[in-house]
């Protein structure tokens, strides 16, 4: 709950400049690409609709329509109802790709993962020795790329390292590390916003 | 005559170096270019940023991957990593999105799960033919060619798997058959009772089983919309109820055609046909379906589905033709005021003739095309119908754009640029004129430079038009050696600009110039650009109503910088022509306040008042 109120914080400012095209949502389907591109590999088609459990409920996320003439973009806006529903779709995911740190990972999303996702994401199972840390960046990098500046970096690797809560962090689980690790990348304005 | 030998060597030297530092080689980089390569170098965080950054774009979205070896990239140069990264397949998707975007386009994605392309995407033939040519250098501008193969999806696989499908062939030609042979009997036995019931069905129920036999519903309505296949008696007889009687010759003609068809759909079989690849992507022979590029039912989607309605007449295509090939964005106020329209003042209000001297003769060119697309021909025996329903003698709804007897062109049709001089501008008189003015206008080389650029940095920034222009001038060098390659370059410079390179660029920023631009001497990047984007369709390089040109930074009398802005042939002291633009921006008056007959988002608005009253309040002369 902690982590959609950071994000509600973070994004519905940016209505601010609401006929800027900077504040829009991607849109399902690029974040679905961009997602398919840098966690899984080809075997897998992710779609966040199935997150949502409906193709409709993925639409009011931002997409194209395309009437007679031209394609427009709607529902891009940021607004709660959008808002929450990225929430809940791409916390769904950070907590299904968390088990990978389970004691025995299901095999069929090992298999789904791509390489360099795989490679850092099992470096965080480690949490809370040192070898996680040092592999936060590469998970960061393997999942946002170079989307945001490196100050974004910073301060994500900061909140769980030196934040109030790091001390609280380093009694948790490594599986429940990961999924936040993850949710705060994917719910990054950086990575959901257009540029 | 030493001296003359001397002189006369100097001038060779001269000449020879001349030639060295004249016209820039093609398909080379500029020093624009080379500055941001070099400030790349220098800091691995930001190629390594970069370096992503042009994979996600270069290959729609997917990125780096485990097969890339990201270490060896980085120790190329920027421009070799730009080589390798648009000889991958994946380019093709990306230039084919951005061949999409340009045309209004944006599915949301390219391709199915299976990975085949959207049948949305395959109407737009010019979109594929554009990178389709792109991967094999050669030509690009396909994109603005309208005589296009259609690429057609599989057929859809059925219930009884292909034996059942190899029945339903035979029973289209054996129902196509016996229809006829009843329409040849009853003909003979003079049953006037046949006529649009028999032809219906003979028309219709053969074009069904097609469909049932996996044929997409894109290519049903070809047929029953194509003057060349069923489309006239189909018009007639399903559409009205009433018509001719079925015109035997011309079913025995159908027949042949409809046999090609039927090849042409076999070779689209799933077993041996998936649309995953741009190169592999196959088109139906072309001698089964019409192809005159502008009535074609399949490739004509671009613009056909737009109304003609008796309200626009057809001035929604005309907009959308100027916006998409032009960038030419008519905004115009009180258009949907239908009163003005009846009583035809709308038209002749002078704000609203800021656009409608351009859009209306626009408009004609699809004067002769049905509001499904259709060629009517031109014949005065045919009615216009109008997608609202009513429908005008064509030859009356013609004169709309019939010129004075005076004039030197039996239409005023054309692509205008000038109200004053004839000379700027460019007539014709059908379609297929649009079609060729825009494979020529360098106004349309100008739009699609602006939306690569557009497409790679996101809509809305800001951009230097003197920037804008130099990519646009070495595109269209270059694009008369090999579009292709052009294309290619074009997206080169701009992925090696500073704004691409950029770790968060700021929208209202400008971080190119053109080469020799000196940044400060131009006015703030912003203020530029909004200018450039409202008002340089008049006040700009080919237009400079009023003597105004917004586009050219000048120093004027006194040392200021202002706008060249000529009254009587003399340039204006910058004072005085601030406050008079400052004037026409903040009037009330409808006739007066700029842009004419046009809105501009009153955010927009504010930041030239606020420019231009710091700059009277810096007093310049």
């Amino acid at each position: 709950m902690r982590t959609l109120v950071l994000f509600v914080s973070l994004i519905l400012p940016l209505r601010i400049q609401a006929a800027d095209v900077c504040s829009l949502y991607r849109g399902y389907a690029e974040v679905d690409q961009i997602i398919q591109a840098r966690v899984f590999n080809s075997s897998y088609s992710f779609r966040i609709a199935d997150r949502l459990g409906s193709e409709e409920l993925s639409k009011l996320l931002g997409h194209y329509v395309t009437h007679t003439t031209e394609s427009q973009f709607q529902n891009g806006l940021p607004n709660p109802t959008n808002t929450v529903l990225w929430y809940i779709g791409l916390s769904k995911l950070a907590q299904e790709l968390s088990a990978i740190c389970a004691p025995r990972p299901p095999q069929e999303l090992v298999r789904s993962l791509n390489p360099i996702f795989l490679h850092a994401a099992n470096a965080m199972c480690a949490w809370p020795a040192q070898a996680s840390k040092t592999a936060q960046e590469r998970l960061w990098l393997a999942v946002m790329g170079y989307e945001a500046p490196r100050a974004e970096l910073e301060a994500w690797r900061g909140f769980f390292n030196q934040g109030e809560e790091a001390q609280a962090f380093e009694r948790t689980p490594a599986t429940e590390m990961l999924a936040k690790h993850l949710a705060l990348i994917f719910l990054n304005p950086h990575f959901l916003l257009r540029k | 005559m030493a001296h003359l030998q001397i002189i006369g060597v100097l001038a060779l030297a001269l000449g020879l170096t001349a030639c060295t530092r004249g016209p820039k080689a093609p398909f080379t980089l500029g020093e624009t270019e080379r500055a941001s390569i070099e400030a790349l170098q220098a800091d691995p965080w930001a190629k390594e940023r970069w370096l992503h950054k042009t994979a996600s774009l270069l290959r729609y979205r997917q990125g780096l991957d485990a097969a890339d070896d990201v270490e060896a990239l980085k120790s190329q140069p920027p421009e070799a990593v730009v080589a390798a990264l648009m000889r991958d397949a994946r380019f093709g998707d990306a230039t084919l999105d951005f061949a999409l975007y340009f045309l209004g386009k944006r599915p949301n994605s390219l391709r199915d799960a299976r990975g085949w392309y959207r049948e949305q995407v395959l109407l737009i033939p010019q979109a594929v033919s554009a990178a389709r040519e792109t991967l094999r250098d050669g030509d690009f501008l396909q994109l603005l060619n309208f005589d296009q193969p259609y690429y057609g999806l599989p057929l859809r696989p059925i219930q009884g798997g292909e034996p059942a499908r190899e029945k339903l062939f035979k029973d289209a030609v054996a129902h196509f058959d016996r229809l006829a042979a009843e329409v040849e009997a009853g003909m003979a036995a003079g049953d006037k009772n046949l006529t649009c019931k028999t032809a219906g069905e003979y028309m219709v129920h053969p074009a069904h089983i097609l469909v049932d036999a996996g044929m997409t519903l894109v290519l049903y309505d070809h047929l029953m919309n194509s003057p060349e296949w069923f489309g006239e008696h189909h018009l007639y007889c399903v559409s009205s109820g009433t018509g001719p009687a079925p015109d035997l010759v011309r079913y025995r003609a159908i027949r042949p055609k409809f046999l090609k068809l039927i090849d042409a759909l076999k070779t689209q079989l799933p077993a041996n046909y998936a649309p995953t690849e741009l190169a592999k992507l196959r088109a139906l022979d072309s001698a089964t379906m019409s192809h005159n590029g502008f009535y074609n039912q399949l490739t004509n989607r671009l613009w056909a589905k737009i109304d003609n309605s008796t309200t626009n007449y057809n001035r929604r295509r005309a907009a959308f033709f100027l916006k998409r090939f032009f960038c030419d964005d008519l905004t115009p106020v009180n258009v949907a005021l239908p009163s003005a329209h009846v009583t035809g003042r709308h038209g002749s209000e002078p704000s609203c003739m800021a656009c409608h001297y351009k859009l209306d003769p626009m408009a004609g060119f699809f004067k002769d095309v049905s509001h499904l697309g259709v060629f009517y021909g031109t014949a005065s025996h045919h009615h216009v119908k109008f997608s609202d329903g009513p429908t005008q003698l064509h030859n009356r709804y013609v004169t709309e754009w019939r010129a004075p007897e005076s004039a030197p062109r039996p239409w005023l049709v054309g692509y205008i640029r000038s109200m004053e001089l004839e000379n700027e501008n460019t007539y014709g008189e059908a379609l297929p004129d649009l079609f060729r003015i825009i494979q020529t206008a360098p106004e349309v080389k100008a739009c699609l430079t602006r939306r690569v650029y557009e497409y790679a940095l996101g809509e809305g920034r800001s951009v230097d038009a003197s920037y804008l222009s130099y990519l646009e001038r070495a595109f269209s060098e270059e694009a008369k050696v090999n579009s292709a390659r052009a294309f290619k370059m074009l997206l080169t410079r701009i992925v090696l600009s500073g704004a691409f390179a950029h770790p968060n660029p700021d929208p209202n920023e400008c971080y190119d110039y053109a080469p020799g631009v000196n940044p400060q001497a131009r006015p703030p990047c912003q203020v530029a650009f909004i200018f450039e984007k409202n008002c340089a369709s008049c006040h700009g390089p080919t237009a400079a109503k009023g003597g105004l040109r917004l586009t050219e930074w000048v120093a004027t009398e006194g040392g200021a910088r202002g706008f060249t802005h000529k009254k009587a042939g003399q340039q204006l002291p910058a004072r005085e022509s601030f406050t008079r633009i400052l004037n026409r921006l903040t009037t009330s008056d409808p006739d007066a306040r700029m842009p004419m007959g046009q809105s501009m988002p009153d955010p927009e608005r504010v930041i030239l008042v606020k420019w231009l009253e710091e700059q009277l309040k810096k007093g310049a002369p």
